[in-house]
């Protein structure tokens, strides 16, 4: 527990962001701090978990094998896992949020990332998951774009600026989404070699990670961040309405299906390696949007940083918390994720502009 | 700017008939007609954000703006970068020093350097109205299109609106704008054009379409006009509901 000590600063400068809400702050200043913390996050999760092992023994005269192992094989492909899924889920959050004009829009609360796992489940399925190392994620992306397609489709329909519309939609899509991902999982809870894997999926976690995950992840993620930067800018126009936004020269049709392919290569990526991390997308460019203001530009780099600060502790605390055993990070995050959505909510009740 | 024989079908139902006007050069053009008589969905197609189904529109410049029914937005940008917005076409998210002299002339020119800094959530309808032109001005248009501006508006809000209609108009601007209120127009707009479900009643000169006649068929109410000193008032009475 010595590891969250010396996070306290930093859990007391967002209680603080979130006490004083939307304050003029120097964007470079925000910058460094945040990429501070990250560097400092990284590090305090690299040496602790079952046994606290510092990097800098790899360099000692007193590095062993064992050493080494778990610090280069095991835990530091885990914690770069935790950095390309924070960082993926919160740009998706952020980009979400600016295709739909609503800052309550994320990936798993729309039900995109439930149609990735729903792809992914059907993989494992049918046992397809052993067949090479990209068939999960490009399960997974199909998953992702026909449902964000579906709920496009929906859109048209329902207004979906209006946050009620949004969630009572998204509630309806994760449920048959997640009624279907169960069901498959009910027809093979008999299979030992499936079951627990895909159980695993659902709640989301980043134990057994591996540098194959790693290389399934960092170039289809990097590239839809590059990708991400092109269309940070036309989000912040699209914010005025999509009206004003075609009368100032957006080109509406190919942002949307830009924004559609970007997002779900991150969350397809991200959900092939983690599981399903809801919440996620959903906090960290809202606490990013508290830091830097509403410009997306700003947003998505220090949402990218924030997301892989956020999920590197919360990993950390995931494998500490009841040592030996180990919680899913994906039922921590819902744990602390969900009061604060409530929260949320409940500003917006108020009539505070979020 | 001339529309010829513009119609609008929407599902079968035909909401805009063979609407045939011309707008002048930097005039203030209404829009009039009572609710649901089509004026917003002609701003629309004015706006080239709705195709007409048939009929053409002539003349329509390159370069135009919308302003629409002022709404809060779903992010809290301040003033400063939604006026840079407006020259989005331009700097295409990579605003240069010459974006940024233009947009402020334009925040200048509508008189908000003081909201400048403020969040556009924050502000009265009026001044989202006039940030929201602002924008338009740093885009350069030269053609505004504005839905019921003047919907809810305080009287000092709309005559400041007024005041800076007459001023852009004066710049070389046209702005054409829907209006539902009869009571103010006389004093908003030079040009105008009275719809009722779908078809024009009356267009031209606004003291050409202010006509009695025409203003009973599109509200139903009669209106009296009555000479006083220099100033001609009118009043209006309910057709439906006699007092």
């Amino acid at each position: 527990m010595s590891c969250l000590a010396l996070l306290m600063p930093v859990f007391s400068y967002f209680a603080d962001t979130l006490e004083n809400g939307l304050r003029p702050r120097s964007y470079s200043k925000i910058l460094i701090l945040c990429t501070v913390v990250f560097i400092l996050s990284f590090f305090v999760s690299w040496s602790f978990g079952g046994a606290a092992l510092y990097p800098w023994q790899l360099i000692g005269l007193d590095a062993d094998d064992m050493t080494s192992h778990i610090l280069l094989s095991i835990r530091l492909p885990r914690i770069v896992c935790a950095c390309i899924v924070g960082a993926a889920l919160s740009c998706a959050g952020l980009l979400t949020q600016g295709l739909f004009r609503n800052p309550l829009a994320s990936p798993s609360v729309i039900g995109i990332s439930s149609g990735g796992s729903l792809g992914a489940i059907i993989a494992f399925f049918f046992g397809l998951h052993t067949s090479g190392l990209w068939t999960l994620p490009i399960f997974a992306f199909v998953g992702c774009v026909l449902t964000t397609i579906l709920i496009l489709a929906l859109a048209r329909s329902v207004n979906f600026s209006a946050v009620e519309d949004l969630l009572l939609v998204g509630f309806a899509i994760n449920s048959i989404l997640s009624a279907i991902s169960t069901f498959l999982l009910s027809l093979s809870l008999k299979e030992f070699d499936k079951a627990p894997a895909m159980m695993n999926w659902l709640m989301g976690t980043l134990s057994g990670k591996t540098w194959d995950h790693v290389l399934i992840g960092v170039f289809p993620i990097g590239l839809a961040l590059l990708a991400s930067v092109r269309i940070s800018y036309q989000l912040n126009v699209l914010s005025l309405g999509s009206e004003v936004a075609h009368t100032l020269g957006l080109k509406l049709r190919r942002l949307r299906i830009q924004s559609i392919i970007v997002i779900s290569t991150l969350v397809a990526t991200a959900v092939s390696i983690g599981g399903i991390l809801p919440f996620l997308g959903l906090v960290v460019p809202h606490l990013s949007r508290l830091m830097v203001g509403p410009d997306h530009k700003k947003l998505l780099v220090i949402s990218a940083i924030n997301g892989m600060s956020l999920l590197l502790i919360a990993d950390l605390a995931a494998r500490t918390m009841i040592a030996p055993s180990e919680i899913q990070v994906g039922i921590l995050i819902s744990l602390f994720g969900s009061p604060f959505f409530l929260w949320m909510l409940y500003k917006r009740r108020r009539g505070i502009a979020v | 700017m001339k529309i010829d024989q513009l119609s609008l079908n929407i599902n079968d139902k035909t909401l805009l008939h063979e609407i045939c006007f011309e707008v002048p050069p930097a005039s203030l053009f209404a829009i009039l007609g009572p609710n649901g008589a089509g004026k917003t969905l002609l701003l629309r197609c004015l706006a080239n954000l709705l195709s007409p189904s048939s009929g053409t529109i002539l003349g329509r410049p390159e370069k135009l703006a919308w302003v629409p029914l002022s709404q809060a937005l779903p992010f809290g940008f301040v003033v400063r970068d939604l006026v840079l917005m407006g020259r989005y076409s331009i700097h295409q998210g990579f605003a240069q020093a010459e974006d940024r002299r233009i947009a402020d002339e334009a925040i200048h020119r509508i008189g908000i350097e003081t909201l400048a800094n403020r969040s556009y959530n924050s502000l009265s309808r009026g001044e989202q109205t006039k940030v929201d032109i602002a924008r338009a001005l740093a885009s350069q248009a030269k053609l505004i299109l504005l839905d019921e501006p003047f919907s809810n508006l305080d009287i000092d809000a709309a005559l400041q609106l007024t005041h800076l209609f007459h001023e852009l108009r004066d710049d070389g601007k046209t702005l054409i704008f829907s209006h539902h209120d009869l009571h103010t127009v006389a004093i908003l707009a030079t040009h105008g054009l009275l719809l009722k479900q779908g078809r024009i009643l009356q267009y031209g000169l606004l003291s050409e379409i202010f006509q009695a006649s025409a203003i009973e068929e599109a509200y139903n109410v009669k209106a009296i006009f009555q000479q006083s000193g220099e100033h001609q008032f009118v009043r209006f009475e309910s057709l439906s509901r006699p007092s």
